[in-house]
Parts: structure tokens; C-alpha cells; sequence
């Protein structure tokens, strides 16, 4: 079988919030395997439906769809955010809480009347929760003006309101500088994204070589024919049209092409290269070199009284009254300007502190590393919340979650696991039993040694029944529940009963579980165990626990189509046509016996010989997932500390 | 202060707590739930026009007497048990002033925030407690902004509330 070849996993902790252990510690129980050898919990997950496989965080794409603001839900587009440095223009966010910042009109009454003589109204930005407010910055407050009467800000177009607020903020650049480095940055967005919509990468460092051997040797390139190539060529043209300085290391030894273009072949002649170097590199020059590299690594002497930079206290240290004035390391960070000067907010106090653009936020789109698959795709609308694509592991794979377990023995639990079908048709799993070391987690330190044997199925969230093989199967599967190991059938759920026992993983060796597997199935241990609910009433006896958490993994397989269609039905034809009628809770106790005592260590193996059914001579179903014709294996991953068993000592 | 209109009867919803030595002035609204109790049987001495919402609490530990002035918000959950509190202050949502803390007038007290006990707030402190800084600076905006407000709050509050809640009677 080719499911068992999976490799060993290992868990991951929860990332999500939602799924962080201060919520629910249940969380962490159940891991789902992905094919990469890492474990996660089944929200992270996606499921690919063109490989089969679950799809952890590591094992996609992704790639941003666009930007939104979370304040105003305004889409911003690629070119755009990267322009105003992934910043919404309108909404600032609180420098002390990073709470978002409201427009607030201060209309000064008499005493206020010398400041705002020329001004009537003043515009501030306040903070709703911790009451931050930039009242006393007049510059500030008089950009803010700026930027809220200017009409790029209301239609939200223009580039004008992000300069002149950062103009506030970054004493590095000068207004009339700003211009210009919106100008790079433009022509830097354009190629950028011109970059990323190419997907052969090797194609660009072809293309890039080209053109820098075009640069040189000023000839005619014969075949242009590709679009991409065209692109590129159009943008590099655009920086030599323009008169912004090119991305390149001024070096003499390179011939200046942009500033004197030669058009003649003999670029890289002596008689070119001694042109274009104004002075020679002298013997002196290089002396000179050599002993400054020679000086460099001599430190100088500290003298005591001379203060260094890293000495000095950036702030009035001595004179705070009150460690909450520092500001912290978040809130410094945030105060780190595009092009502003390095230190110049690094003061520490928090009266230091000036409002920031709000962060963008981006929609991304999710594909499978594996077949290249959209996983994920959202609304690009950013007051949308729904997908227009979504493969969550979630809502295609059954879940597994743990009802209860129970220590029957020392070291030896039963464990009741509700399955639940997420999809709309009924579900087909199966526990395949061969190789159980070789899809073990490291750290594991038990094993499932009884677990169903033969496949069995679980209902769908609607039951839509429109393929009478399928329902004459499900009857027989029906009959051959044993109340041993199905529990109970309620709606889209099924509750499981298997046996785990705890081994050291070095004993983890099939012989053994074969005979611990015969001495667990005494017939008086059955009848106590047989109905979970008479169990509990009775005062359970209490054992201890040799591992602090049981760890074990279980092999599921699913798919959409029974596995035994085909076979069963020729074989079982005769049986079939009696017992259909018979509901499955009315199954005779009889019946439910006879299947139990004939299990044995030599019936174990059966059922897995008998599902190597080749996909291609079953005929897909009419169901709308792809996974239907094929067996998908799921690695679940249990992590059950032992103070969750209702009996441990 | 002279700006709100003034209200002749005081509203107080059924479901609220009032202990015997409590006096409330002039159209103060006391929202259900609400709670004022004393400990030791200490007068609690309430001014006009104030709001009192949901589930606040209002507790004299001490064995002296407690005053707090008019035209003061208490939002919903907050817990209030120190002896003097001015007018025109603000005591945002499930914030605690602790014991023997003396509010001046035009504070506001930002949510979730606790005061501790001894701590005096002069007037137009703003007292606010985010999960990186403790806050206490001194600005007219907060309560300039709850001041314009605060009349039509109460206006409104004196026209919905009796229609959608039992009153209760003797006042």
C-alpha cells in the first residue's frame, strides 16, 4: 500500500489565536499529519483536492492579492501601498496604544485666543482609549490640516497627503527632495511588480544579462519577440529617459554609458576606458589604501572623559520619576521612518512619540506547493469576508475529536473517538493496520493495537442518497457494525472505540502487539467494556499512568467511494438481499458476537489485503469533490495528557 | 455647571441597589443594575445630573462620609470606591478607583484602568492604563469632548428610559 509510506511526523504547536493553548488546551490534543513530516491542528490545514493530501502552512504559496486598510476598508492597490510604504493615507494609529486615531475638531473658546487667532477651527488627532491626543503639536496639527483639505486624501488618489505627512516626521528629507524619491520609487514599483508577474525566474537573469551585455556592446538585439522581454526593455529605457540616477555603483572602471552614450563597438578599447577615468589610480593612491586598512584595525585609545555615543544617556535618564514615560521597544519601532534620521525618536519618552500611518493589511491568495492548486483565493472586495475559493482541511476532511478514554488496564486504555463527516455524501474510513512503525511519530510512547478492522462509513451532513450501490453497500456495512468498536451512530458522527496500549518505543515491534493484542481480547473484558455508558455508573478503578501525556499516532484512510464496492458486491450478493432491511441499532446481539470472537490475530491482516483496489476500474461518483476515486490516508497525531483520562490515578 | 438643562426628577431604574443613606441629587439616571451600597452605614452623597450605568458599583468601604459631584459619567462595570469625586469627570468602562482616592473635577478615567488606592487625580487628569503604559498627564480635550455630549446623553436618557423600564417609585 502506498499510504504507509509516511514519513515520521512530529507535532507543531498551534500559531493561530484561536487555537493557542490559553483558549482551550484541548486544542493541542489532536494534530493532523501533513505529507512534509509536520503536525498541525486541522483548523491550519488546507487540503489539496488535486494531490489527496493535507496541505500544512509550509507546504503552500502564497501571494498577496492586495492591500486594504483595516480602518477604513478602502482596497489599495500593489503599486500604490508600496509607494506610500504599506501605509493607509487617511488613518493614523495611536503612537502609545496603536489604537486608531480619530479626526477631532477643537474649536477654541476665549481663553485659547492668542495660539489660533488665524485658524478657527483645530484639527487634532485623538485616541478613543488611552486619550492620547496631539493637541499641543501644532506642526503636526497644521499638517493634519493640510492633509484633510486636500482633495487626494477625499478621493483618494494621489500621492501628495502621504509626502507631506511624512515630511512632518522624517527631519531627513526635505520637501523638495520627496518629489524626486517618489519618482524612483515609482519606476522601482514598475519594475518590481513587471518582475513578479513573470514567473520564469531564470528567464529574468537571462533577460538581465542580455541587456547588460546590451549596454555595453550598443547592438541591435535580433529577437525580441517576447512580451516580457519588451516590458523589460520599455522600463529600463524609462530610466535612462528620465533623469533619475541609475540603481548602479559609480565606478570608474565602468564606462559611463547613461551620462555619454557610445554607439561605437569599441566600449571596453584602452583608449574608451583611460577617457572616461578622469585620474589615474598612482602608486600613492594605492600606498595610501593599503595603510588606511592597516590603521583601520588599530583601535584608538579611550580617553576617560570623552563620552561616546553609545554612552550617553538619550534621555533624561536621571530625572524620570516614572518608568512608564520610557516607551517600549514596539513603540519604537513603530516610530522607525522611511528616510527619516536614524535616532531621531529614539529618545525614549513617550512625549517623543508621534502618530503613524495605520499598516496595511493584505488578502492573499493560498496555492498547493505541491500541484500548484488554489487552495485559498479571497474576495478582493476588503469589506467582503467571504472566500471565492477555499480547500480547508476543516470542511473536507472527517474530524477526529476525543469523547473519552478510559485506562481498562495498567498501560492499556480505552480510548472513544467521535468522527465527524464535515461533507454532504456519506464518508468511507478505514483504519489501515500493517506497518504501524513506520508511520509512528518520534516521541511516541503508545500504539492503537485494536482498532476496527473492516471499513465503515459515516453518514453525510444531508444524506443525500441518490446511488443505490452505494446504499446497498452501506446496509451491509451497517450489518457488520460491531457494537465492539462502534459505539454509536448519530446524525453526520460516529463514535469509535478503540484500544491503545502504552509500549516504550523501543519495543514498538509487531510481534508484541500481536500478542498483547490476543491478551486484551478476553471475553470477560468484553462484556465490561461492551456499553461505555453502564461503565461510567460504576465506580471505575483507577490506574496510574506511566507517561505523564500518551502520545500515539493512528492512520485514517477516507474517500468519497467505498473501497470494497466492486468486490463486495459480487461476493456478498446473496447475504445482501437478506439482511437490507435490518436497521443498524437492531443489529442482533447475536450477530455482534460472532463477528467479535472471530476476530483474531490472523483476521487482523485480512481486511488489509483486501483494499489494494485499483482506483481506475471504480467508476467516479457524481459528487463534486475531486477526492472520490481515490483513498486519501490521514496521519492523526494524539497528544492526551493524562490527567484528561477519567480514571487516572 | 450651567450648561446642562436642568432635570427635576431623578431616574432609577427598579433592579438598582440603593442602600438607605444614600442622597441623589437632581436628574441623576441610574441605570439597572446598578449598585450604591455602604459598608458601615456612611452616608453617600450624590450630586445632579449624573450618569450611573449598568452594573457599576458604587461602595463607601470607609466609615466617612462620600461625595461625588454633578454631571459625572460612570460607564458600565466600573467599580468606585473612593471618598470625593468632583464634577465633569468621566470613569470609563470596568475601571476601579480603589479606596481613599480623591478625583478632582474634569478627569476622565480611561477603560479598564485601576486607580490605586491614595491616588489624587487633580483637575483635568487623564488616568489611563494600556498593557504598555501607566498614563497620568494632565488635558482638557477628554472631558471637553464628554462635556459636549453629556447634556444630550441625559436628555435622552430622561425620554427612553422611562418608556422601555419600571421605575422606582418614592422619588
Amino acid at each position: 500500500m502506498t499510504s504507509l509510506n509516511v514519513s515520521v511526523a512530529s507535532r507543531y504547536q498551534n500559531s493561530t489565536i484561536f487555537n493557542s493553548n490559553s483558549v482551550n488546551a484541548n486544542n493541542q490534543i489532536i494534530k493532523y499529519g501533513c505529507s512534509c513530516g509536520k503536525a498541525f491542528h486541522l483548523t491550519e490545514e488546507y487540503y489539496c483536492g488535486g494531490c489527496q493530501k493535507i496541505n500544512c502552512k509550509y507546504c503552500i504559496s502564497e501571494e498577496i492579492d492586495g492591500y486594504y486598510c483595516p480602518n477604513c476598508l478602502e482596497y489599495i492597490s500593489n503599486a500604490e501601498a508600496q509607494l506610500s510604504g504599506n501605509r493607509c493615507k487617511k488613518c493614523f494609529e495611536c503612537p502609545v496604544c496603536f489604537n486608531i486615531l480619530t479626526y477631532s475638531i477643537h474649536t477654541p473658546s476665549g481663553q485659547t485666543e492668542d495660539s489660533s487667532s488665524t485658524i478657527p477651527e483645530n484639527y487634532f488627532l485623538n485616541c478613543g482609549f488611552c486619550k492620547w491626543n496631539s493637541f499641543g503639536n501644532s506642526q503636526l496639527n497644521s499638517k493634519l490640516l493640510t492633509i484633510l483639505n486636500s482633495p487626494s486624501v477625499m478621493t483618494g488618489s494621489s500621492q501628495s497627503a502621504f509626502t507631506s505627512s511624512t515630511g512632518v516626521s522624517s527631519p531627513g528629507t526635505t520637501q523638495n527632495q520627496q518629489p524626486n524619491i517618489n519618482r524612483v520609487l515609482e519606476a522601482l514599483n514598475k519594475e518590481s511588480t513587471e518582475l513578479n508577474s513573470l514567473k520564469d525566474k531564470k528567464a529574468i537573469s537571462r533577460m538581465k544579462m542580455a541587456h547588460a551585455m546590451k549596454q555595453f556592446l550598443v547592438q541591435e538585439q535580433k529577437h525580441q519577440k517576447s512580451n516580457q522581454r519588451k516590458n523589460f526593455i520599455k522600463i529600463e529605457d524609462k530610466w535612462q529617459s528620465n533623469s533619475i540616477p541609475h540603481p548602479m555603483p559609480s565606478n570608474d572602471l565602468i564606462p559611463n554609458i547613461i551620462n555619454n552614450p557610445v554607439t561605437n563597438n569599441n566600449l571596453l578599447s584602452v583608449q574608451t576606458i583611460k577617457k572616461t577615468i578622469k585620474t589615474p589610480v598612482s602608486y600613492q593612491d594605492s600606498d595610501a589604501m593599503q595603510l588606511g586598512r592597516v590603521q583601520s584595525r588599530v583601535f584608538p585609545e579611550v580617553i576617560d572623559n570623552q563620552a561616546f555615543q553609545d554612552d550617553e544617556i538619550p534621555f533624561g535618564m536621571y530625572s524620570l520619576k516614572d518608568t512608564d514615560e520610557i516607551t517600549g521597544l514596539d513603540q519604537r519601532f513603530r516610530q522607525i521612518q522611511i528616510g527619516g534620521a536614524p535616532g531621531g525618536n529614539s529618545s525614549g519618552g513617550l512625549d517623543h512619540l508621534v502618530p503613524q500611518h495605520k499598516y496595511l493589511l493584505t488578502r492573499r491568495s493560498k496555492r498547493c506547493k505541491r500541484c500548484d492548486r488554489l487552495l485559498m483565493k479571497p474576495d478582493i472586495k476588503p469589506d467582503k469576508t467571504e472566500f471565492k475559493r477555499q480547500h480547508f482541511a476543516f470542511s473536507l476532511v472527517p474530524r477526529v475529536t476525543v469523547q473519552k478514554c478510559l485506562w481498562t488496564d495498567l498501560d492499556m486504555f480505552e480510548l472513544f473517538l467521535t468522527i465527524t463527516n464535515p461533507q454532504h455524501s456519506h464518508m468511507f474510513i478505514y483504519f489501515p493496520q500493517k506497518a504501524k512503525t513506520s508511520f509512528s511519530s518520534v516521541d511516541d510512547n503508545s500504539q492503537p493495537i485494536d482498532i476496527l478492522p473492516t471499513e465503515t462509513f459515516v453518514n453525510g451532513l444531508l444524506d443525500e442518497i441518490d446511488d443505490q450501490d452505494k446504499e446497498v453497500y452501506i446496509q451491509q456495512l451497517k450489518i457488520k457494525d460491531s457494537t465492539r468498536y462502534i459505539v454509536e451512530r448519530k446524525d453526520n458522527k460516529l463514535i469509535l472505540r478503540l484500544f491503545v496500549k502504552v509500549v516504550p518505543s523501543a519495543l514498538m515491534l509487531d510481534q508484541t502487539i500481536l500478542t498483547v493484542t490476543e491478551q486484551s481480547i478476553t471475553p470477560s473484558e468484553l462484556v465490561s467494556t461492551n456499553s461505555p455508558r453502564t461503565t461510567t455508573a460504576v465506580q471505575l478503578e483507577k490506574y496510574p499512568s506511566t507517561f505523564p501525556s500518551i502520545k500515539f499516532t493512528l492512520l485514517m484512510e477516507f474517500s468519497m467511494k467505498p473501497n470494497q464496492l466492486s468486490n463486495s458486491l459480487s461476493t456478498d450478493s446473496s447475504s445482501s438481499a437478506t439482511i437490507n432491511v435490518t436497521p443498524q441499532s437492531t443489529a442482533t446481539p447475536t450477530m455482534a458476537t460472532s463477528t467479535v470472537s472471530t476476530f483474531s490475530s490472523s483476521n487482523i491482516t485480512s481486511p488489509t489485503s483486501v483494499p489494494t483496489t485499483p482506483s481506475s476500474n471504480i467508476t467516479p461518483l457524481n459528487s463534486s469533490t475531486a477526492g472520490d476515486h481515490q483513498h486519501n490516508t490521514l496521519k492523526i497525531l494524539f497528544d492526551i495528557p493524562a490527567n484528561k483520562f477519567e480514571n487516572t490515578l | 455647571m450651567s450648561q446642562s438643562p436642568p432635570f427635576k426628577n431623578t431616574i432609577i431604574c427598579q433592579d438598582c441597589t440603593i442602600n438607605n443613606g444614600v442622597t441623589i441629587g437632581h436628574g441623576t439616571v441610574l441605570h439597572p443594575k446598578a449598585s450604591i451600597t455602604t459598608e458601615h452605614g456612611a452616608p453617600i452623597e450624590i450630586g445632579e445630573s449624573n450618569i450611573i450605568e449598568e452594573f457599576v458599583q458604587i461602595i463607601n468601604r470607609s466609615k466617612e462620609k462620600m461625595i461625588i459631584g454633578s454631571n459625572n459619567l460612570f460607564e458600565v462595570g466600573s467599580l468606585i470606591e473612593c471618598k470625593l469625586i468632583g464634577n465633569e469627570n468621566v470613569i470609563e468602562t470596568k475601571s476601579k478607583v480603589y479606596r481613599d482616592v480623591v478625583i478632582g473635577n474634569s478627569c476622565v478615567i480611561s477603560a479598564g484602568s485601576i486607580v490605586p488606592e491614595n491616588e489624587i487625580l487633580d483637575d483635568n487628569t487623564v488616568y489611563s492604563v494600556t498593557d504598555r503604559n501607566r498614563l497620568k498627564f494632565t488635558s482638557p480635550i477628554p472631558s471637553e469632548s464628554h462635556m459636549s455630549i453629556h447634556p444630550g446623553h441625559l436628555e435622552h436618557l430622561h425620554k427612553t428610559l422611562p418608556n422601555f423600564h419600571n421605575m422606582k417609585k418614592n422619588f
